[in-house]
């Protein structure tokens, strides 16, 4: 994701607590603020629930009556069925495009970690000529429309016979995530305390030995942010798998869906199905990291 | 099975090679003499990194900038006549024109969502806040794709005497109107804003996230000040809060409209351009596979780079003052 | 294949670190035992698999070891895997138009041993030429979907006591007639999502065949005669006097354009139906409910749809079908497999099946599976102009995009014909 996320830096995780100024409050204002909230969580979920609701039910009661509808029968089980993950997984190809998102968004997510933390830390503790130049460039690179480099690259993988294949979006994935992964860490490290640094080299450490040892462990709350950031970011990519991948027998899950849109016409049954199906690994590692995401956008940018 | 494995070989292919590459490379620097060791390392360190984005993205946007004065086929150099084709064409303007709604609806309705959600759960107790912010955020774990067949699905329309199944006609026709095509309807480009929610549904929680981090580091004196001096709620929000906060916002806009200006998901699943609903991410796409032409698709794409480039001005001068300052 | 100096300087240091990422590369078996890959758009587990078996039998037949890899969305990837240098042996395009866009990839029939004299000789006459450039022939069909074809629901029809019409006024008092009954006559639907609009280019080309004649047709599809011109113009007018009359569909324009076109068809036999008519090719069948599809010759009526009066004197018939095209003529089993998946040898699993015909009029008749599609394959012999689905032969940005996009706009009534029709024109590539 190339965006102008802030900073990340160590120790800016949460500011100290403001009595007073978010205590709840009581009386009308208080219900005119619960009573829009409530209106804007429902605006954020309903669409969501409608999706799962729909997945599970039949063909017949799909096309015939809204999916809101179930809220007044719940229990009538003749409704509701698991054919649609069936059709939609092996029939239409979803559990093939399943484990090939895995097999993209796996490496596409640790080899950018591995390359950028490695210049990170050069960018940090090694002094050498070109070094501010370098980091200007990446910094003006976060912006870059990832578009521009399609068609090049389109034709370069051509002639190497790279199109369709894994390694094509691994390698895609991993340079258009490059300069955001190099930024990201590198500003953690830059507030990691100096004086570990110095006394490992003091006990004659290398630089390969202080990184790996030292700095590596030292950056984890950064490199899972930052690892959660690219997961998300190309499991949910259609641009890239696209061109690069395209439908067929290497398609990711989003292909996959974007194919079947068009296809399946209004068979909504199978399309929410596998739009659930494309939804629950990004859901599962949000949900489950999400206390890292959230620090990982946070940190740093309301340091005052 | 079979494919399962295959899989799971396929990512310790991809993740060890990656390790690998390091090992040898840093074998290799530590068996230089000392001298050339201290020299070389930094750029072994950095040297891949350097290849990845010198090889992937600097090389082809010049390459990009390049062919974008040939013809489709890249053989034939035609000038500008690609640029002169495009702004003469009345679809290209077009989604030119929808494009601008985008930066501009977008960004806006994604700060502004997310101001509300963050200024008002800041008034709950902890645990209701968090509740609430849970549910606003989970769509940013959602794909364009997966969020354009949510919203389809929301938008979906049958003609009337059939039933319904689609949320907002099923509320609209409730009040006895008939049944609407949403997403036909260009008339004051509601169909374009309709796809433009999709987008701030799944911003929101981004933009809320920050702001509210930045609303609670808002020092509690300046707001105890100006309530002694008698200021309201409001007041107090627009003349203490947000300029407080104001960096943040930017920081907010700036990275919804980076990631505005390359739209493309949306329409391609949505409306696939027609309808009036065309933007310029989803016209690079149709040249370049449909039509197959790598001289339009480029200079689309340059066109693109020129109006991020005073985006990335003014990242790079941020990135300096702050480096100023550390 | 294009291949310059920066290129190569870009895939040395790309190879380069693909060795060092770990390459999962496949070695290519070569010789006598090279297998054949043939690529194709025809997809759907039934349809698809109909394929395979008919591959199979050229298996047996030439004892090449040759698959099928099919892929819904044929026209994106044909295109990257040439551009990428992956061209598969042989491909079978959907569009000619497509498949001559990459002739210089292409091997001429005429250059390699696969019967190109006898096929001329048993195929439909005309189908030859949409594959034909510059007097090389670069494809050749290996089966067809005639499309100027009306559908209905047989015994409600006949129950109401409608009659099949055999000229345009008769359409037209048909459709005014059901009307009269209270009831909707068509269903149509354009909806087919990022390629909406294609049907209603098909009702196009069949009116301009209709009123302007096969002449007039071959002319307006090379682009030498103007969507903006009157004959091109009056045919859209009758179009739009079937689709776009009040009453004769469902919710009218907005609801065409937004109805997916095999949902359009299956409505035909709701009970009660949701319409009595509805044109669209032979393989819409497969979108049909499938008790209807067990029972096709008593459910299902069709008729070719009528000619009209005082446009041209006879009934021709549009209609569609998939070309091989022989990528790598280096393989030496990739010509054999040719020449078979071109004769007509090829497909009898495909044909007994239903839905689509053979391009062969040597074809024998009596192997189609219901007298419904009997009938359409004695009609479509008979027929004295058939004629290629003409958006399918201009070039992309008219036929697969502005082509499209006009129908849809217009349709749908967001412009009128004539802003429509000249920006069509605009759009074709000079």
């Amino acid at each position: 994701m190339t965006t102008a996320t802030p900073p990340l830096a160590p120790h800016a995780e949460r500011a100290p607590a403001r009595p007073g100024a978010g205590k709840p409050r009581r009386g009308v204002g208080a219900v005119v603020v619960r009573l829009a909230l409530l209106i804007m969580v429902l605006l954020w979920t309903i669409p969501t629930i409608g999706l799962l609701v729909t997945s599970g039910r039949n063909p017949e009661v799909v096309a015939s009556s809204g999916w809101w509808t179930v809220l007044s029968s719940p229990l009538d089980f003749t409704q509701w069925t698991a054919e649609n993950y069936d059709t939609v997984l092996n029939a239409q190809g979803m559990a093939n495009a399943f484990l090939n998102s895995l097999v993209v968004t796996i490496p596409a997510t640790v080899i950018p970690i591995l390359v950028a933390a490695f210049a990170a830390y050069a960018f940090t503790y090694m002094r050498f000529p070109g070094r501010d130049f370098f980091f200007i460039v990446l910094v003006g690179l976060l912006v870059i429309p990832l578009q521009v480099a399609f068609i090049p690259l389109l034709q370069v993988f051509g002639t190497i016979g790279l199109v369709g294949t894994f390694p094509a979006v691994w390698l895609a994935h991993a340079a258009f995530g490059m300069p955001l992964a190099v930024y990201l860490l590198r500003n953690y490290m830059q507030g990691l305390p100096g004086e570990v640094i110095e006394s490992a080299k003091v006990d004659g450490a290398s630089h390969f030995v202080t990184f790996w040892r030292l700095i590596i462990p030292m950056s984890t709350p950064a490199l899972a942010a930052y690892a959660i950031f690219q997961f998300l970011w190309v499991w949910n990519d259609l641009l890239v798998a696209l061109i690069f991948l395209g439908p067929g027998e290497n398609e990711v899950v989003t292909v996959n869906l974007s194919t079947l849109v068009g296809t399946l016409g209004s068979d909504w049954q199978l399309l929410t199905a596998a739009a659930f199906i494309t939804m629950i690994v990004p859901m599962i590692v949000f949900l489950s990291l999400q206390r890292y995401f959230v620090r990982g956008l946070t940190a740093g940018s309301v340091k005052g | 099975m079979l494919k399962a494995i295959n899989a799971l070989l396929a990512i310790l292919a991809g993740v060890g090679g990656g390790f690998a590459l390091y090992l040898i490379l840093n074998w290799l620097v530590e068996r230089l003499p000392g001298r050339w060791e201290d020299r070389l390392k930094p750029y072994i360190f950095i040297g891949p990194a350097i290849v990845f984005v010198t090889a992937f993205l600097v090389y082809p946007a010049l390459r990009t900038a390049y062919l974008s004065f040939f013809d489709d086929e890249g053989e034939k150099f035609v000038g500008l006549a690609n640029y002169v084709e495009l702004l003469s064409e009345s679809d290209f303007l077009n989604a030119l024109f929808n494009n601008l709604l985008w930066l501009i609806v977008v960004p806006a309705g994604v700060v502004i969502a997310g101001l509300i959600v963050a200024v008002l759960a800041d008034q709950l107790g902890t645990r209701s806040e968090n509740a609430v912010k849970s549910f606003i955020f989970l769509p940013m774990a959602i794909s364009f794709v997966g969020a354009s067949t949510i919203w389809r699905f929301v938008y979906a329309y049958q003609p009337e005497g059939r039933p319904q199944i689609g949320l907002l006609n099923a509320v609209w026709t409730l009040f006895g109107a008939n049944p609407v095509a949403w997403i036909q309807i260009d008339t004051a480009r509601l169909n374009s804003l309709l796809l433009m929610v999709i987008m701030i549904w799944l911003q929101t929680g981004f933009a809320m996230v920050l702001l509210s981090a930045a609303i609670k580091n808002v020092p509690v004196e300046t707001l105890e000040a100006a309530r002694i001096d008698g200021a309201s709620d409001v007041q107090i929000f627009f003349q203490v809060v947000v300029p407080q906060i104001w960096s943040t916002v930017i920081t907010v806009f700036v990275t919804v409209l980076i990631l505005t200006l390359k739209i493309f998901d949306i329409i391609y699943v949505m409306t696939g351009g027609e309808f009036n609903t065309d933007v310029i991410g989803n016209r690079f796409i149709t040249e370049l596979i449909n039509f197959n032409n790598d001289g339009r698709a480029s200079a689309i794409v340059v066109m693109l780079l020129i109006a991020v480039i005073p985006v990335m001005v003014y990242q790079v001068r941020q990135f300096r003052q702050m480096e100023a300052t550390r | 294949m294009r291949s310059r100096n920066p290129l190569r300087l870009g895939a040395l240091v790309f190879a380069g670190s693909l060795v060092l990422s770990g390459c999962l590369g496949t070695g290519e078996e070569s010789g006598a035992n090279q297998p054949v890959e043939i690529f194709g758009g025809i997809t759907g587990t039934a349809e698809a698999g109909l394929v395979k078996q008919a591959v199979a039998e050229i298996k047996e037949a030439t004892g090449v070891n040759v698959t099928y890899q099919p892929s819904r969305d044929f026209t994106t990837l044909i295109s990257s895997k040439v551009r990428g240098g992956d061209a598969p042996d042989i491909a079978l395009f959907p569009q000619p138009g497509l498949l001559l866009d990459m002739s210089e990839d292409i091997t001429p029939l005429g250059d390699v041993d696969v019967g190109l004299d006898e096929i001329r000789q048993t195929l439909i006459p005309g189908l030859l030429d949409s594959a034909t450039k510059d007097g090389k022939v670069y494809g050749a069909p290996i089966d067809q979907a005639p499309k100027s074809l009306v559908w209905y629901p047989k015994k409600a029809f006949e129950q109401a006591g409608y009659e099949v019409p055999t000229t345009h006024q008769e359409l037209l008092d048909l459709t005014e007639q059901i009307k009269q009954d209270g009831k909707t006559p068509w269903c149509i639907g354009l909806e087919s999502g990022p390629d909406t609009g294609w049907p209603a280019t098909d009702w196009l080309e069949d009116y301009v065949l209709r009123t302007a004649g096969p002449e007039a047709y071959d002319q307006w599809v090379a682009g030498k005669l103007e969507f903006s011109s009157p004959q091109i113009t009056e045919a859209a007018e009758t179009v739009g006097e079937i689709m776009l009359t009040p009453g004769n569909v469902q919710g009218g324009g907005q609801a065409i354009v937004s109805t997916s076109y095999g949902d359009s068809a299956a409505q035909m036999f709701e009970n009660p139906p949701a319409c009595y008519l509805h044109r669209q090719a032979s393989f819409i069948t497969t979108f049909f409910p499938d008790n209807v599809q067990q029972n096709l010759d008593e459910e299902a009526g069709v008729f070719v749809l009528p000619p009209v009066e005082g446009g041209y004197d006879g009934t021709p018939i549009l209609g569609s079908g998939n070309f091989a095209a022989l990528f790598n003529s280096d393989n030496e089993n990739a010509v054999k497999v040719m020449e078979y998946l071109i004769s007509d040898k090829f497909g009898t699993p495909r044909y007994e099946a239903g839905g689509v015909l053979s391009p062969h009029t040597t074809f024998d008749v009596d192997k189609y599976p219901d007298e419904t599609t009997k009938e359409i394959a004695r009609q479509v012999n008979e027929a004295d102009v058939y004629r290629f689905d003409g958006s399918d032969l201009m070039p992309a940005e008219v036929g697969t995009g502005a082509f499209w996009t006009g129908m849809v706009d217009w349709v749908s009534g967001q412009k009128d014909l004539k802003t429509v029709l000249p920006e069509i024109d605009e759009s074709w590539p000079s």
